[in-house]
């Protein structure tokens, strides 16, 4: 009885702030994203005002101090040096290498698991392609480091097919490789969701009409699949744009990323790494309105 | 719409897929077990 006694005001507190919220539902919708939103625009999008401020600033080179006043300084250098556009030419080359080759690679297997699979091997499928992301990413990193060796394992694989001995290690096709390795299960789901949601019936109407294998795959498939590949190609391209550890490890140029983290860390020169840091936030800028265009975020 | 031939090179190209994802790691495993420090294969 003590116990029903003590609910009861909590029941009619609970009653009475639940039927005001339900007369303010502004103030409900405030209250639910209140944090959320806060969290959003103070950590999110305030570290990205401060790094697009920090690349006005400058380095004073004599005293190592930065100097918080308003200049293009760092972006007449990011333009003016060879070397800069260069890194960026060969990051963004690379980024639509590992996409290209993702989308490519994935296809067997996500057409293979949307359409000719029973649904136990989908299921099984689906997570054989998602298990590797449980390992360490160094440690996948470092696998490719090791089996590219020019003693290890695909040297050894490429004298027994009667490749010959490749030079692979510490290269741009070491990166390429191993990005293509990281980001494959990113691409394939988004592929596989595509694959699965194209009509059967569509593809029979197709056939019925008198188009073959490659012409339904051209006319019908491909463009209900492309949101698809572009959703899929996103996080391929924008993992490897930012990534500089796995160029670090396997390859011996530089990346964005790799010249940000030594102007962060090395140089001292945050302003300057801060504008380089807006090189790919543009391009992916760009790039997603792209992939907006073609509907990616549709199928995301 | 899929032809026998183009099922089956579609569950080749999947098998081989599957290879290239779990390779590494199956490598990393194998070396985790070496006693050696140089990294040579076969080890």
């Amino acid at each position: 009885m003590v116990a029903i006694a003590k609910e009861q005001p909590d029941e009619g507190v609970r009653t009475r702030v639940s039927a005001f919220l339900f007369r303010h539902p502004r103030l409900k919708l405030g209250l639910a994203l209140g944090a959320p939103l806060t969290w959003l625009l103070v950590v999110y999008i305030g570290s990205l005002l401060f790094l697009l401020a920090n690349a006005f600033w400058s380095l004073d080179v004599l005293t190592s101090q930065i100097v918080r006043g308003f200049s293009f300084d760092n972006f007449q250098t990011l333009w003016e040096n060879d070397v800069y556009r260069t890194i960026t030419i060969r990051t963004v080359g690379i980024a639509a290498a590992v996409t290209i080759t993702d989308i490519v690679l994935s296809f067997p297997l996500a057409y293979y698991a949307a359409r000719l699979a029973t649904p136990r091997v989908r299921n099984a499928l689906l997570v054989a392609v998602v298990l590797p992301l449980w390992a360490n990413y160094l440690v996948r990193v470092f696998a490719w480091k090791i089996m590219l060796t020019p003693n290890g394992f695909v040297n050894w694989l490429a004298e027994l097919t009667g490749l010959g001995h490749l030079q692979l290690g510490n290269s741009n096709w070491a990166v390429w490789l191993t990005f293509v390795y990281l980001w494959l299960p990113f691409t394939l789901l988004p592929i596989y969701a595509a694959l699965e949601r194209v009509p059967g019936s569509y593809l029979e109407a197709s056939s019925d009409l008198g188009a073959r294998g490659w012409r339904t795959f051209r006319s019908v498939m491909f463009p209900l699949i492309l949101p698809g590949i572009a959703a899929g190609s996103i996080f391929a391209f924008s993992l490897t744009l930012g990534d500089y550890i796995t160029p670090e490890l396997v390859g011996t140029t530089q990346f964005i990323g790799n010249v940000i983290y030594d102007n962060v860390g090395v140089a001292g020169n945050t302003p300057l790494a801060a504008a380089f840091a807006l090189v790919p936030i543009a391009i992916m800028a760009v790039y997603l309105l792209g992939a907006k265009r073609a509907g990616a975020f549709e199928a995301l | 719409m899929e032809t026998r031939g183009f099922k089956i090179l579609i569950r080749v190209f999947a098998a081989l897929l599957l290879v290239f994802l779990y390779v590494p790691l199956a490598i990393i495993v194998l070396y985790a077990f070496n006693d050696s420090v140089a990294q040579a294969w076969p080890i």
